[in-house]
């Protein structure tokens, strides 16, 4: 039986799981096998229109013949140490909270500039043509507070993704942020990390 | 699969060139006013005018690019922290020192009309300066680079050049010469941010900045925006300098006869230029391809 309860959170007061750090996503891209099922649950969970997508998979393709490399990265937001979409928010409908590290995004405040998708290395943010507003993952983090996992962990039957202390995910071996054809680390200091081939760490 | 192309953002071209063409307007009719004839005469007393309805145009069509544009006031809220808010605070004031500046202008006022001048100014240039901060950002390696700040900056120079060249003949050949000079600077500025511009796209394209990759709009084989850049080369960088060039040397006598006839046309031919080059900035402000 899969555990899908947030095991680095230990019960507070009221009910509410409090976390002891930050959190972050761990994903295992050597086991990725793009069948997007994560993009889906998420995109159910969140009530998501059908434009946007707060969780991606995408596909590197790199090298050239017979010296090729193709490898899968399920990302959503990174939830960084420096996010840029915080820091410049005109609005300031994003806030990272200082209990776990989730950036959130608050649907109230968003008047749709979309500054925040160009703001974002990672593409994060994704405007919605429907509602023309941004969204962008939230870590679920209604189900996070009750102790349960995001609908992106949940759901992968490649077991991919995971979600963690990020003191824990760091000590992982192979776990890294500097990975081809990703934007340099350094711009947001990204939180969540990525098991990739060797041939697709950027070293 | 990395080619998808940005949106070319038309409410922003039209805002930022707006902007740009509204602090032009201002710093020319501010010559204006400290020339030696300061009366206001046909086409300067319309310039003085049009720079409230210019900004105007500009704020509204920048609303447009809004997801809900009533709830624009909101974006004051960050003004500590966020450039947009920066940006959107300091375009407000310019649009009420623009208030004052055209009413000035209109009621035919010459009293305080070159001190509000110099303030509408030097808040229109901190406008335009902080749109291209806007911009300007870590996250987007293609913009965060000097040819953006010279390209708004050229198009300032140059529209508000040749505007005041369409009537700087009546203030005198020294002033007309200023704007002729103004003219060419833009077009050495914007022409240079053009190509700087290009070899910017080029070297990321080839680096490790995948984000900057996807988005190399003009060293990709598309038509539609090589046709954009060799436009905005022609009708910013190389026709204003050309025009200017040949009306500079003219003998007083020739110096307005010239400039009324080729300065409309050139100054309406740049802000074309200008658009298409701006629009071509945003086609790549995109991050990491969604496939």
């Amino acid at each position: 039986m899969r555990n899908t309860r947030c095991w680095w959170k230990y019960d507070g007061p009221e009910g509410k799981q409090v976390p002891r750090g930050q959190i972050a996503f761990f994903v295992d891209a050597t086991k990725c096998i793009n069948c997007k099922t994560c993009e889906i649950a998420c995109t159910e969970s969140n009530g998501s229109g059908s434009s946007r997508r707060m969780r991606k998979v995408r596909t590197f393709e790199r090298g050239d013949f017979p010296h090729v490399v193709a490898y899968n990265i399920s990302m959503s937001c990174n939830h960084c140490e420096l996010p840029a979409c915080l820091e410049h928010c005109p609005t300031g409908a994003y806030t990272k909270r200082a209990s776990d590290g989730i950036v959130v995004h608050d649907p109230e405040k968003c008047i749709g500039c979309r500054y925040c998708t160009w703001l974002c290395p990672y593409g994060a943010p994704e405007f919605d043509e429907d509602e023309r507003k941004v969204g962008k993952c939230n870590l679920c983090v209604d189900e996070i507070e009750t102790g349960e996992m995001p609908a992106c962990v949940k759901s992968c039957p490649m077991r991919v993704i995971e979600v963690g202390l990020l003191e824990e995910i760091d000590g992982r071996h192979g776990a890294t942020i500097s990975v081809k054809g990703l934007p340099p680390p350094e711009v947001t200091r990204p939180a969540c990390r990525y098991r990739v081939r060797i041939e697709a760490r950027d070293v | 699969m990395y080619e998808r192309e940005g949106s070319r953002e038309w409410p922003l071209v039209i805002f930022t060139t707006a902007l740009q063409l509204a602090c032009g307007l201002a710093i020319v009719t501010t010559v204006f006013d400290f020339s030696a004839n300061p009366a206001p005469i046909g086409l300067s007393r319309v310039f003085g005018i049009a720079i409230l309805p210019t900004v105007a145009a500009g704020v509204l069509a920048s609303l447009l690019h809004l997801g809900h544009p009533w709830l624009a006031w909101k974006a004051f809220c960050n003004f500590g922290r966020s450039r947009l808010s920066v940006e959107i605070v300091l375009t407000s004031l310019f649009g009420a020192a623009a208030l004052l500046d055209s009413f000035l202008w209109w009621s035919g006022r010459i009293e305080l009309r070159a001190a509000i001048g110099v303030a509408t100014s030097i808040l229109g240039l901190a406008a335009v300066l902080s749109s291209a901060a806007v911009y300007m950002i870590p996250s987007q390696p293609l913009w965060r680079s000097g040819w953006l700040l010279s390209s708004f900056v050229g198009t300032l120079l140059a529209v508000g050049g040749g505007l005041g060249a369409t009537c700087g003949a009546q203030y005198g050949t020294g002033v007309l010469q200023i704007f002729l000079g103004l003219v060419i600077a833009g077009g050495l500025l914007s022409f240079v941010s053009a190509f700087w511009m290009r070899n910017v796209f080029r070297r990321l394209a080839h680096g490790k900045l995948v984000f900057a990759q996807l988005q190399a709009i003009p060293t990709r084989r598309n038509a539609g925006s090589w046709l954009s850049f060799v436009l905005y080369v022609l009708l910013t960088g190389i026709l204003p300098v050309v025009l200017a060039a040949a009306v500079l040397p003219v003998g007083a006598t020739g110096i307005e006869v010239a400039a009324l006839r080729l300065a409309p046309a050139a100054v309406a031919a740049m802000i074309a230029g200008a658009m298409l080059g701006r629009s071509l900035m945003y086609s790549t402000g995109t991050a990491l391809s969604r496939f």
